[in-house]
């Protein structure tokens, strides 16, 4: 099967509506602790909504590109097996991780998702300021090997539907912790709060989608702490709701500092090394920064 | 939003600047924004919707900035943010 018989994100898309306006509702009241500001929200369902048009745009290249992979697949895996869905849920969820770490530890791939982090309020609406240059950064590509290794187009594109609507409800404050043993396996609002987080210590941590395992695998989690509480945004936070600056800002910046660039070294430190990265070392990247806070913090003796 | 007072004002550029101390505080008239000097530099806080924005620059460039009806635009030739506005009737700050 090639195409997908059902989208699960636009099935999802009243939920996710009835959610934040349920969320909002709860907030209203004093029940649950979340912050909601109108422009904030609007810039969020704004960035969501436009996010088709690009995808309209290049779905069809890349729905090109899946379908030729897979026609040299090495393997065939049956749609209606189980044992097909079962482990497309664990290799999806794993290009998933390495997709979003990518796209928080090398410039060209965070100049893609950066938008989805401007926000420096965490709620539901949060949730929906996707990208709009996924397609153009490729990094659909690091699905392809699924394709490869014989999991159909439209099988792959449910699982990550699946997998953005898992992601849909962690975007929230509103819930505190779950059971221990869910967060021990699973992403949860807490633990992707800390991913949202700009505190130095929570920089560059947490890049689940769905279980939260990776993350403990490969060295990148970090727990939430009741003495440090997350502060939302990005390093150098924008300073309007200007969409396009929301979606471009970044762009803009990599293609002002190759202008300037005086070397290959320099070319591919700006494009390819990670946010923040300069010749001279003057501008802080998330490494740096930890570095200075653990020198901060460093325990007296 | 909460009115910064200098307390606020700290925190935040605590936040931002962390390894910067800091000289001395100007909050602006309508509690929106802050300006600090730290060393040869401004340290600028200014509101974006309910949350605030820090940028710094070199204090003289920040002093040399027009002001218009009590606001202070302060250019920062940042794309991510290209201006902070700032409320103050005096200026420059001394």
């Amino acid at each position: 099967m090639l195409h997908a018989p059902f989208d699960p994100v636009t099935l999802a898309v009243p939920f996710f509506v009835l959610a934040i306006i349920l969320e909002i509702a709860l907030a209203r009241l004093g029940w649950v602790k979340t912050h909601y500001e109108t422009r904030d929200t609007l810039t969020s369902l704004a960035m969501g909504l436009g996010r088709g048009i690009p995808g309209a745009l290049l779905g069809g290249m890349i729905f090109a590109a899946s379908v030729f992979v897979y026609q040299h697949r090495i393997f065939t895996v049956p749609f209606e097996a189980i044992w097909g869905w079962v482990a497309i849920f664990f290799l999806e969820d794993l290009t998933y991780y390495w997709f979003h770490r990518l796209s928080h530890e090398r410039r060209f791939w965070w100049a893609s998702h950066v938008n989805h982090h401007t926000s420096q309020h965490y709620n539901l609406s949060t949730a929906l300021r996707q990208t709009w240059t996924g397609g153009i950064a490729g990094t659909w590509s690091l699905w392809l090997p699924l394709a490869w290794l014989g999991f159909s187009p439209a099988q792959i594109a449910i699982q990550q539907g699946i997998s953005l609507v898992y992601q849909f409800w962690i975007h929230t404050e509103a819930i505190g912790r779950m059971p221990a043993w869910f967060e021990a396996v699973m992403n949860t609002p807490s633990h992707h709060r800390v991913h949202h987080a700009r505190n130095p210590r929570y920089l560059d941590s947490n890049y689940a989608g769905i279980l939260i395992i990776w993350d403990k695998l490969f060295g990148t989690f970090q727990g939430e702490l009741d003495e440090e509480p997350c502060r939302y945004g990005i390093v150098k936070n924008l300073g309007d709701f200007n969409l396009l600056r929301v979606a471009f800002h970044e762009w803009i910046g990599i293609f002002t500092d190759l202008a300037r660039a005086r070397s290959i070294r320099e070319v591919f430190g700006y494009v390819l090394g990670p946010p923040g990265w300069s010749p001279d070392g003057s501008r802080d990247t998330s490494a740096s920064l930890k570095t200075k806070w653990r020198l901060l913090h460093k325990p007296t003796e | 939003m909460p009115i910064l007072d200098e307390a606020a004002a700290c925190r935040y550029f605590a936040e931002d600047f962390p390894a910067m101390a800091v000289d001395h505080i100007w909050i602006s008239d309508d509690g929106r924004g802050a300006l600090a000097r730290s060393g040869e530099l401004a340290l600028v806080l200014f509101a974006a919707g309910d949350g605030y924005v820090a940028r710094h620059l070199p204090w003289d460039q920040a002093m040399a900035t027009q002001p218009r009806k009590g606001q202070v635009v302060i250019p920062f030739h940042d794309i991510a943010a290209p201006r902070g506005r700032l409320a103050f009737a005096t200026w420059p700050l001394t």
